[in-house]
C-alpha cells in the first residue's frame, strides 16, 4: 500500500517578462512563502527541499539550489535539485512526492523558477542540442515546434487547419483574464493570430508562448498531516513519466509515444480508464498553440486528429464539457523551469477549490501534463479530492 | 574511414571544437542592490541585520543564511577587518582576479558576524589575525560591484 | 517502506582522457556491465535516475543526449543535479516507496572535453564570489586552513592521508592514479592553493559508473549477493563560505547522522567495518572522520595517526584510493557506493585492503563540501 501524499499549499509569483526588482533566491522565496502560508507552516516545519529549474546555462549559475537554498529555509536540511529541462518543475514535484511516499520525509517543499531576463533564452535553448548533430541548426524551441505543427497538420489535413491552433490561443488568452498570476492578460481573436508575424511556419507570434520570469512552489505532506493542514488537500492519485530518444527525427512529434506512455502509467495508478469521462479538467503544457491539440490526443482525452474538434466545439473552453488550461496555460505565462510545476499547481488548485475566478465547478479529478527536452520527456500527474 | 583490402580501418579520432559563450545581466534585488549601491555611491560597506537572530551579514545574501529570516536593518561595518582565513594562489587561471601569486582572504569586518570574501596582493603579513583595510577604486571607476573594492591590504595607503 | 539493495554495479577504468569514448559510449558500457553483473536486462529496469553536469558537457539538459545510451528509451528518467550518490538516494526513494521494483542509477563525467574548474567556478553566485574569480580549489583552501589552524593539524598529516590513499589506489584496477607517493613527495609537490598541495587534490578524470537498485523481493531472487542499503541521508550547509562554520563538515554530519540512525548505528567507529568517502582534497578526509562520528571534533588527525583508517585497520577509509585516485565528476560518489557494495558482498574484482560486512559511503558537492549524501550498505 503506497503511503498517501497530497499537496497542501501552493504559491506562484505574478509572472512577468522581467523581474528586475529581485534576484533568483528572492523570487523563489516569494512563491515558497505563499505555499507555506496556505499550508499554515513556518520554514522550520519543512523536512526537505526539492528544487526544479531548467538548464543552468539560462541563468549561468551551476547547482543554483546551493545558492537558493538558504532563502527557502534549507540551510542544514536535505536539498535535491531535479533537472530535466522543460519538465523540471513537474519532475521536481514528482521527486518531492517520492521523498514523502518513500517514508523518509513527512513534509517537503518543492520550488521551481525561471529568470530568463538574467540571460539569453534562445541561446540557452539552442545549447540543449547535441553539438555533433543538431546544434548547427540551432533551431531553438520555435523551430522544433514549427516542425511538430507542420507534421501534425499534414497528418490530419484537411479536417485540421491552422485556424485550430489560433482557436487554442484565443481560448487560453481569454482564460488568462481570470488568472491574476498570468503574464499576458489581453484577449485576442483568431484573425489577429492568423495575421501575426510568422515565427517558424506554421507558427505565428500569437501561437507562441512568452518568456517570463517567475517562480512557483508547493508543499507536499503525508496523508495524516495533510488532513490536518487543509480542508481539501489535492491527493496524488497517479504519477507517470517517460523519456525517449533525443534525436529529433526518431520522435513522432505529432503523437509522442513518451506522452502516451506517461499518461498510461498515471491513469493505471489512478484507476482511470476513460480519461475524458473520469477527469474533470486538464492543464497541459502548450508552449505553442498546436501542442494543446497534440497533447489532448496523446493523453487519450480524444482520438488522434480530434483535438481540433474539441477546441472548435468549445468543449475545452472554461465553461465547456472538459476545460483545458483554465489558467490560460503556458501561452499566457512561461517561466520555463516553473511552467511544468504551474500546470500541477493549477490542477491541484482546481481540486482544492482555490482557483478563484478561473475555478471550474465540481472538480474531483484533475490532470497536469508537461513536456521537455527535444519533445522527448513527458510527465503526467493526476490529482484527486480523495484517496 | 579508409577502405583497404582487409576491410574498414578504424577512423582517426575526429574532434569538434566549440564554445558556449553566453552573456548575462543578473538582477541584484533589493538587499544585494542596496549593498552594492553603497559601495559605488558612498564608498561604504553595509552589514544587513537579521530580524530573526540579529546576525549582521556582510556581504548579505538576500536572506539570513542561518535562520532564513528577512533582514530588517542596515548597519555600517568596517572599513577595517580581521583576516580569518586566507589562501595563496600561485597558478594563473582565466578568471584570476589579480596576477598570481595573490591571496583570497576572508575578512571579518568590524561589526559584522560573517566574513567577506575578497582578494589581496600577496603579502606575508596577511595571515589570521591581521588587520586589513579595503583599497577602493576611485569613485569614477566604481560600478556597483564587489570589485569596487579593488582588494584588501595590510595598511591604509598601501596600493598595488 | 520497502527494503532496498544494490544488486549490480560497474565502473569504467577511469582515465585522464578517454579519447575513444563519448559520454554515450561510456554510459552504454557501464549500464550493460552493471546489468549483467546481476543478471538483469534493461527491460527489467523500471526507472532511470542519472547525474551529469551541463557545464562539463557543454550541453543544456546534458543527459537528454545520453538517455537512450543509458537505456532510458521509453522509460521514466530523471536527472539529479550534483553528485551521483545523490541520484542514488533519489533512486532509493523510488524503490523504497514500493512503486518501482528496480532502479538504475548512472553518473558520468568527461572533464577532459572542457575545463574541469568550470564546474566549481560556475557554482559561484554572480555578485560576491564570481567577480572575484573564486572557485572550488580556493574555497577548499580557505576551509582547510580554518580547520587545520583550529585543531593544530600539520601539513604532514594531510600529506599522510594523500600518501595513504595513493598507495591504496595502486591495487585498484579502475583507479586513474596508480602510483605511490611518499609523504615527502606530497609535501613538496607544487602548491595548488595554500595550504593544499597538488598531490593532495583529486585529479581530473573521465569516467562513468552505474548501480542497479532493487526491492527486497527482487534482490533476493537474482542469484547474486545483494548489498542492503540500511541507511540513507542527504544534507546541505549554508551557501556563503564566509557564513559557514568552516571547521566542520556540517552537511556530511547531517547526512551521516540520518543514515546511521536509520541503520541503527550509534557507535560508528566500532560498528562500521570500513568507509568510502569523497575526499576531493585530502584534508577533507580528516574532517569526514569527525563528521561521520568516527571520532570527536578536532580528533581527525589523531585518528589518522592511530592507523585505524589505514588499510588493515578498522574502520579503514578509502582503500579504493578514494577520489584522490579517480575523480570522474559527478560520478565520484556513486563509485564509492560501487566500491563499498562490492566489498560487503565479497564481489570485489580485486583484493581490497579492507573487508567487512558494513560500510558508510559518502558523496559530496558544492564548494568546500557544502552538500553531502551518505548511505550505509551492509551484507
Amino acid at each position: 500500500m503506497t503511503r498517501p501524499a497530497a499537496i497542501v499549499g501552493t504559491g506562484q509569483t505574478v509572472h512577468v517578462s522581467r523581474r528586475e526588482d529581485v534576484n533568483i533566491p528572492e523570487m523563489v522565496r516569494e512563491a515558497a512563502g505563499r505555499a507555506l502560508e496556505e499550508a499554515g507552516l513556518a520554514w522550520k516545519d519543512i523536512d526537505a527541499v526539492v528544487a526544479g529549474s531548467a538548464p543552468e546555462i539560462f541563468e549561468g549559475v551551476n547547482n543554483p539550489e546551493n545558492w537558493i537554498g538558504p532563502a527557502v529555509g534549507a540551510s542544514g536540511k536535505p536539498v535535491m535539485r531535479i533537472h530535466t529541462g522543460g519538465t523540471a518543475g513537474a519532475s521536481a514535484t514528482i521527486a518531492g512526492y517520492y521523498h514523502v511516499v518513500s517514508g523518509l520525509f513527512d513534509v517537503v517543499l518543492v520550488v521551481a523558477y525561471e529568470k530568463l531576463s538574467d540571460g539569453v533564452a534562445q541561446y540557452g535553448l539552442s545549447a540543449c542540442y547535441d553539438p555533433l548533430w543538431d546544434r548547427d541548426f540551432a533551431c531553438g524551441a520555435p523551430g522544433l515546434a514549427g516542425l511538430q505543427a507542420t507534421q501534425y497538420l499534414a497528418r490530419h489535413a484537411p479536417e485540421v487547419r491552422e485556424e485550430h491552433g489560433a482557436m487554442v490561443a484565443v481560448k487560453n488568452r481569454k482564460n488568462a483574464l481570470l488568472n491574476p498570476c498570468a503574464q499576458l492578460r489581453k484577449e485576442i481573436t483568431v484573425e489577429e493570430v492568423m495575421a501575426s508575424a510568422p515565427v517558424a511556419s506554421p507558427l505565428k507570434l500569437l501561437d507562441c508562448c512568452p518568456t517570463s520570469d517567475g517562480a512557483a512552489a508547493l508543499v507536499i505532506a503525508e496523508g495524516r498531516r495533510a488532513r490536518k493542514m487543509v480542508r481539501k488537500p489535492a491527493w496524488f492519485a497517479g504519477v507517470g513519466a517517460c523519456s525517449e530518444s533525443p534525436y529529433v527525427p526518431h520522435v513522432d512529434m505529432a503523437y509522442p509515444e513518451s506522452c502516451v506512455r506517461a499518461a498510461q502509467q498515471a491513469y493505471q495508478a489512478a484507476w482511470v480508464y476513460q480519461p475524458y469521462r473520469e477527469l474533470d479538467v486538464a492543464e497541459v503544457y502548450e508552449a505553442f498553440s498546436f501542442q494543446e491539440l497534440i497533447w489532448t490526443e496523446a493523453l487519450g482525452l480524444c482520438r488522434p486528429g480530434e483535438g481540433a474538434r474539441l477546441v472548435e466545439s468549445g468543449a475545452t473552453a472554461l465553461d465547456g464539457e472538459f476545460p483545458v488550461n483554465p489558467s490560460g496555460g503556458v501561452l499566457s505565462a512561461n517561466p520555463i523551469g516553473a511552467s511544468a510545476m504551474i500546470r500541477q499547481i493549477e490542477a491541484a488548485m482546481q481540486v482544492m477549490g482555490s482557483a478563484g475566478e478561473h475555478q471550474v465547478p465540481g472538480v474531483r479529478k484533475a490532470l497536469a501534463h508537461s513536456w521537455g527536452g527535444a519533445i522527448q520527456f513527458s510527465t503526467v500527474t493526476v490529482f484527486a479530492d480523495e484517496i | 574511414m579508409a577502405v583497404d583490402d582487409g576491410g574498414l580501418k578504424p577512423p582517426e579520432l575526429v574532434y569538434l571544437e566549440g564554445e558556449n559563450r553566453c552573456s548575462y545581466t543578473w538582477a541584484a534585488g533589493e538587499v544585494t542592490g542596496a549593498f552594492l549601491e553603497a559601495l559605488r555611491d558612498h564608498g561604504r560597506i553595509l552589514g544587513a541585520v537579521c530580524s530573526g537572530c540579529g546576525c549582521v551579514a556582510a556581504p548579505p545574501l538576500s536572506y539570513c543564511e542561518k535562520c532564513s529570516s528577512r533582514f530588517g536593518d542596515w548597519r555600517e561595518v568596517g572599513p577595517s577587518g580581521v583576516v580569518m582565513s586566507w589562501t595563496r594562489v600561485e597558478r594563473g587561471y582565466e578568471a584570476a582576479p589579480l596576477e598570481p601569486p595573490f591571496r583570497f582572504v576572508l575578512v571579518r569586518l568590524s561589526g559584522a558576524d560573517t566574513e567577506m570574501l575578497h582578494v589581496a596582493r600577496d603579502d606575508e603579513r596577511l595571515t589570521e589575525g591581521a588587520v586589513v583595510v579595503p583599497v577602493w577604486k576611485p569613485p569614477a571607476e566604481r560600478e556597483g560591484a564587489i570589485t569596487d573594492i579593488r582588494c584588501f591590504a595590510f595598511e591604509p595607503g598601501e596600493s598595488e | 517502506m520497502e527494503e532496498v539493495a544494490a544488486i549490480g554495479w560497474a565502473q569504467t577504468v577511469h582515465e585522464r582522457r578517454m579519447e575513444r569514448e563519448t559520454p554515450m559510449s561510456m554510459a552504454y558500457r557501464v549500464v550493460n556491465e552493471a546489468l549483467s553483473s546481476c543478471g538483469l536486462t534493461i527491460q527489467d529496469i523500471e526507472v532511470l535516475i542519472d547525474a551529469g553536469s551541463d557545464f562539463l558537457d557543454g550541453r543544456g539538459i546534458s543527459t537528454c543526449i545520453t538517455v537512450d545510451a543509458m537505456g532510458g528509451h521509453f522509460k521514466e528518467e530523471s536527472k539529479v543535479a550534483g553528485d551521483g550518490l545523490l541520484a542514488a538516494a533519489y533512486a532509493y526513494m523510488r524503490v523504497a516507496s514500493g512503486l518501482s521494483s528496480t532502479a538504475l542509477v548512472v553518473a558520468y563525467g568527461k572533464s577532459s572535453e572542457s575545463d574541469a574548474s568550470l564546474q566549481t567556478a560556475t557554482m559561484c553566485e554572480p555578485f560576491f564570489t564570481r567577480p572575484l574569480g573564486f572557485d572550488g580549489a580556493a574555497a577548499a583552501a580557505l576551509q582547510a586552513r580554518s580547520y587545520m589552524r583550529r585543531y593544530g593539524v600539520g601539513p604532514e598529516t594531510t600529506a599522510g592521508v594523500a600518501a595513504k590513499n595513493l598507495a591504496a589506489g595502486a591495487a585498484n584496477p579502475n583507479a586513474q592514479v596508480r602510483g605511490e607517493a611518499s609523504v615527502e613527495e606530497v609535501m613538496t609537490s607544487p602548491v595548488l592553493a595554500s595550504p593544499i598541495r597538488e598531490l593532495e587534490a583529486a585529479p581530473v578524470t573521465d569516467g562513468a559508473c552505474a548501480v542497479v537498485l532493487a526491492r527486497g523481493d527482487v534482490a533476493r531472487s537474482v542469484g547474486v549477493r545483494p548489498a542492503w542499503i540500511s541507511g540513507v541521508g542527504h544534507c546541505s550547509d549554508a551557501y556563503s563560505i564566509g557564513t559557514r562554520e568552516r571547521h566542520r563538515a556540517v552537511a556530511a554530519a547531517g547526512a551521516s547522522r540520518s543514515a546511521l540512525r536509520m541503520a541503527g548505528i550509534s557507535r560508528p567507529h566500532d560498528q562500521l567495518d570500513f568507509l568510502e568517502v569523497s575526499e576531493f582534497y585530502s584534508y577533507q578526509e580528516l574532517m569526514l572522520y569527525e563528521a561521520t562520528g568516527l571520532c570527536g571534533e578536532g580528533e581527525g588527525a589523531d585518528l589518522f595517526s592511530s592507523g585505524d583508517t589505514s588499510p588493515g585497520g578498522r574502520p579503514a577509509v578509502n582503500v579504493s584510493g578514494g577520489a584522490l585516485c579517480a575523480n570522474p565528476l559527478v560520478a565520484t560518489g556513486l563509485v564509492r557506493l560501487a566500491e563499498a557494495a562490492a566489498r560487503v558482498t565479497d564481489r570485489a574484482e580485486y583484493e581490497p585492503g579492507a573487508k567487512g560486512d558494513r560500510a558508510l559511503v559518502h558523496g559530496g558537492g558544492g564548494l568546500a563540501m557544502q552538500t553531502a549524501t551518505c548511505m550505509v550498505v551492509e551484507r
